[in-house]
């Protein structure tokens, strides 16, 4: 008993050291967290008025209908097309992804692939293959605006 | 969308109730996956319906009553739907509850209609069909806490305008707001809501349209996710630590189920030990005292020792799903998942097949893919559910020394057991590979895994989950392996010679053993673990709970622990050949059973038992001859 306590009491140590060192690297990212959420904060208060967007994605970007796939990490656009059979449409609109409302590209899994997505507040993971049929237009107003 | 799935709208619509003034006796939870509806079933009931951190763990409709005073209302829980169109067979379970087309059911009097408010503008869409069935409606905005943590608010009074049905702001994981439930229920409805102020679109983006437009109206001000999240998942979901930290995660549990487990068996399989011997002089010297102490006795108690180990899987489980950790982990693991082509929604109910087949074969409803479906059936009892514990901790703990493997993280025997998973894992994957590329060929539906925000895993979420599970493996014990005890007990002391119980080779249950003994004997196997396979169709467990019995009443093994009488009875190969056999075999009358009900048809249990028997046999050979030869 006392042997498998201090076994994962040592365990824990090795997992606290490992977190200790994650949080230093975070610690080290921490600026660009803080400049992330001060943008969004930014974006919402701009909601209202059709400038906000604007300012956010800046004039140097054209209109542009490209994959959801082409996105860059961090970065806005609005959905425009599925072009997908219409049950898989279907499937990924009642999931968040309706043409007009705003996804953001926020980060690809460890591996790779799937990428994570914020649509309507929600994170959603999809593969590449999937994501690839999504179109989005880069860089225009959402009718529907529904960034967080 | 079709037509045809637009009838029920249609149809009740117009509908004129029959009594107006009827009270409630019945009311129905629906809203979108991940909404807290079984949340709120149970804080309303008081009753344990599993919950998780992640959409799709309701895919039966659930019913239980209304905790509390007065008359009896009855709630039923369904699951989570996008919209009144269904998909999927879960969604379908929603809708014929709802339009009082499910056999058994009456039509609900009432719809309590959850939505989470963080995430308004989507689940909104789905308020305009519900409300426009025209029972009365109660709105319930769940998920206010963290709303108005986040910062969140909107105005309640204007969305009931809008809505026209009474709107409540709840929180069912704090259980604030809910008195509104109560009051709502108890009222006399008269009024209807009217639904002819709605737009049930068919068209999604119309709908999601007319939805951000009340969202407008109502001054919606969605709240900011907290930070917390997104910087876990910075962690979590790093490239170089991501990978790691699943892979510790996944040893850490092991080792902790295997180095803090097996002390806690020893130490509770000694205080059952105890017991039987305190209780010994209490019952009559004979058979009556053999009957209830070497069989019953040490049949039952065999199994019951691993209850700590199970109870301690389930709580890392529960606090890894409860979390939201699990959702993530998906997403690392979806790469492998894919190169099988498997459905990415496969891995939710594959994951919960490592507690148990049963409810994960009840999971895969929410693949919408009838071929995908099908395949993740049949690979799902390949993953090693929690009744193969047993049989795995006393075989590894009776043959294999507990050795440092790496360092002090990982030792011999938890090295093996996590061996024993991946081998199961393995199976499973490359059987849905053989089965996608063959008879189930289909093409992918799309990968999509929402990932919910990190939330504190509660105590009584996950006190609750031990507590079931304990009661259904106590169940167990108490019903199947007590009755297979009796039975091999009796059979040990058959055929009588003169009141007297015969040699054990001599009894009926040796004259059963010593029949199959050829088709064993290439696999390393006596008679006795063929008698424990015998019985262990019926349940994995139930052959610890056999043995226990055989060995028990053995004079030469009698006054050992089980462990000790394998070591000395069983092979080094055998036994490995028999871990391996149980890692593969079908051996689960449940699981049969529910493959049966849910493909319509005894087709596909009978193809999945013969295929896995094969498999197990095979494999259990060419590791007893290939380590016998080596071991020589």
């Amino acid at each position: 008993m006392l042997q498998a306590f201090i076994i994962t009491l040592r365990e824990g140590a090795e997992a606290a050291l490992l977190a200790g060192i994650a949080l230093t690297y975070l610690t080290k990212d921490r600026p660009r967290q803080f400049a992330q959420i001060r943008r969004r904060r930014a974006g919402r208060a701009g909601c209202a008025g059709p400038n906000g967007d604007r300012r956010r994605m800046g004039p140097e970007m054209p209109e542009l209908r490209v994959a959801l796939t082409d996105l860059a990490v961090g970065e806005a656009a609005t959905i425009d097309h599925i072009s997908l059979p219409p049950g898989d449409q279907q499937f990924l609109m009642r999931i968040g992804f309706v043409p007009g409302v705003q996804v953001r590209f926020s980060r690809r899994a460890p591996l790779g692939d799937p990428s994570v997505y914020s649509v309507d507040g929600t994170e959603i993971a999809l593969r590449a293959e999937t994501a690839s049929h999504i179109m989005v237009r880069r860089g225009s107003l959402s009718p529907l605006g529904d960034l967080p | 969308m079709s037509c045809h799935a637009t009838e029920p709208l249609i149809a009740t619509r117009g509908e004129v109730p029959e009594n107006p003034n009827r009270e409630i006796r019945t009311v129905a939870l629906i809203g979108p996956p991940n909404s807290g509806k079984s949340t709120l079933f149970n804080r309303l009931t008081r009753l344990r319906q599993k919950v998780g951190n992640y959409p799709g763990v309701t895919v039966e409709q659930r019913v239980g009553l209304l905790a509390g005073k007065g008359h009896e209302i009855r709630i039923i829980d369904l699951p989570g739907v996008y919209s009144l169109t269904p998909y999927s067979d879960d969604e379908r379970v929603a809708v014929d509850v709802l339009t009082g087309r499910m056999d058994g059911l009456p039509r609900p009097d009432a719809v309590l209609l959850v939505l989470d408010v963080t995430h308004l503008s989507r689940q909104l869409v789905l308020a305009a069909p519900v409300i426009a069935l025209g029972l009365p409606t109660l709105v319930l905005l769940n998920m206010a806490d963290v709303f108005a943590k986040g910062g969140g608010s909107l105005d309640v009074l204007k969305l009931a305008a809008e809505l026209g049905a009474p709107v409540a702001m709840v929180s069912a994981t704090q259980g604030t707001g809910l008195d509104v439930v109560d009051r709502f229920l108890r009222q006399n409805h008269n009024r209807r809501p009217d639904a002819a102020l709605l737009p049930v679109l068919q068209d999604l983006p119309q709908s999601r349209k007319w939805a951000s437009q009340v969202g407008r109206r109502i001054d919606y001000q969605q709240h900011l996710p907290s930070a917390w999240s997104g910087r876990l998942d910075d962690i979590f979901l790093h490239k170089l630590w991501g990978p790691l930290i699943f892979v510790v995660v996944v040893g850490a549990v092991f080792q902790t189920v295997f180095g803090l487990g097996q002390p806690m068996s020893t130490a509770f399989q000694d205080l059952l030990t105890k017991l039987g011997q305190q209780a010994a002089p209490l019952v009559p010297d004979g058979l009556v005292r053999s009957l209830l102490l070497d069989g019953l006795w040490k049949g039952v108690s065999s199994v019951l020792v691993f209850l700590p180990q199970i109870l301690l899987l389930f709580f890392f489980i529960g606090v890894l799903e409860d979390s939201g950790y699990l959702a993530r982990a998906a997403l690392i693991a979806d790469r492998t998942m894919r190169s099988v082509g498997l459905n990415g929604k496969a891995f939710i109910p594959l994951l919960s097949a490592y507690a148990c087949a049963v409810p994960a074969i009840m999971a895969t409803r929410t693949i919408e893919n009838k071929r995908d479906r099908i395949a993740t059936i049949l690979v799902a009892p390949f993953m090693t559910c929690s009744a193969r514990l047993p049989i795995y901790t006393l075989l590894i703990a009776a043959f294999i020394p507990n050795r440092p493997v790496v360092g002090v993280l990982l030792g011999s025997r938890a090295c093996a057991m996590l061996s024993l998973y991946v081998l199961g894992f393995l199976a499973a994957i490359v059987t849905a590979k053989i089965l996608k590329s063959s008879v189930l060929k289909s093409s992918a539906a799309p990968f999509v895994l929402e990932l919910p925000e990190y939330r504190w895993p509660t105590w009584q979420s996950i006190g609750l989950r031990l507590l079931d599970r304990a009661k259904v493996f106590l169940r167990q014990a108490g019903t199947y392996i007590l009755a297979v005890s009796l039975l091999v007990w009796v059979l040990t002391h058959l055929p009588l010679h003169d009141g007297h119980a015969p040699q054990l080779e001599q009894s009926a249950i040796a004259y059963l053993g010593h029949g199959i003994e050829p088709l064993i004997r290439p696999l390393g196997f006596n008679w006795k673990i063929g008698v424990g396979l015998l019985t262990s169709v019926i349940a994995r467990e139930v052959i610890v709970g056999t043995l226990g019995t055989i060995y028990g009443t053995d004079p030469a093994t009698h006054s050992m622990t089980l462990q000790n009488a394998l070591r000395q009875d069983l092979t080094f190969a055998g036994a490995m050949a028999l871990l391996v056999f149980f890692a593969f075999a079908m051996q689960c009358t449940s699981t049969l059973a529910v493959v049966r009900r849910e493909t319509n048809g005894w087709k596909w249990p009978v193809v999945q038992f013969a295929y896995m028997t094969i498999v197990a046999y095979a494999a259990a050979f060419a590791v007893n001859q290939v380590l016998s030869t080596l071991l020589k």
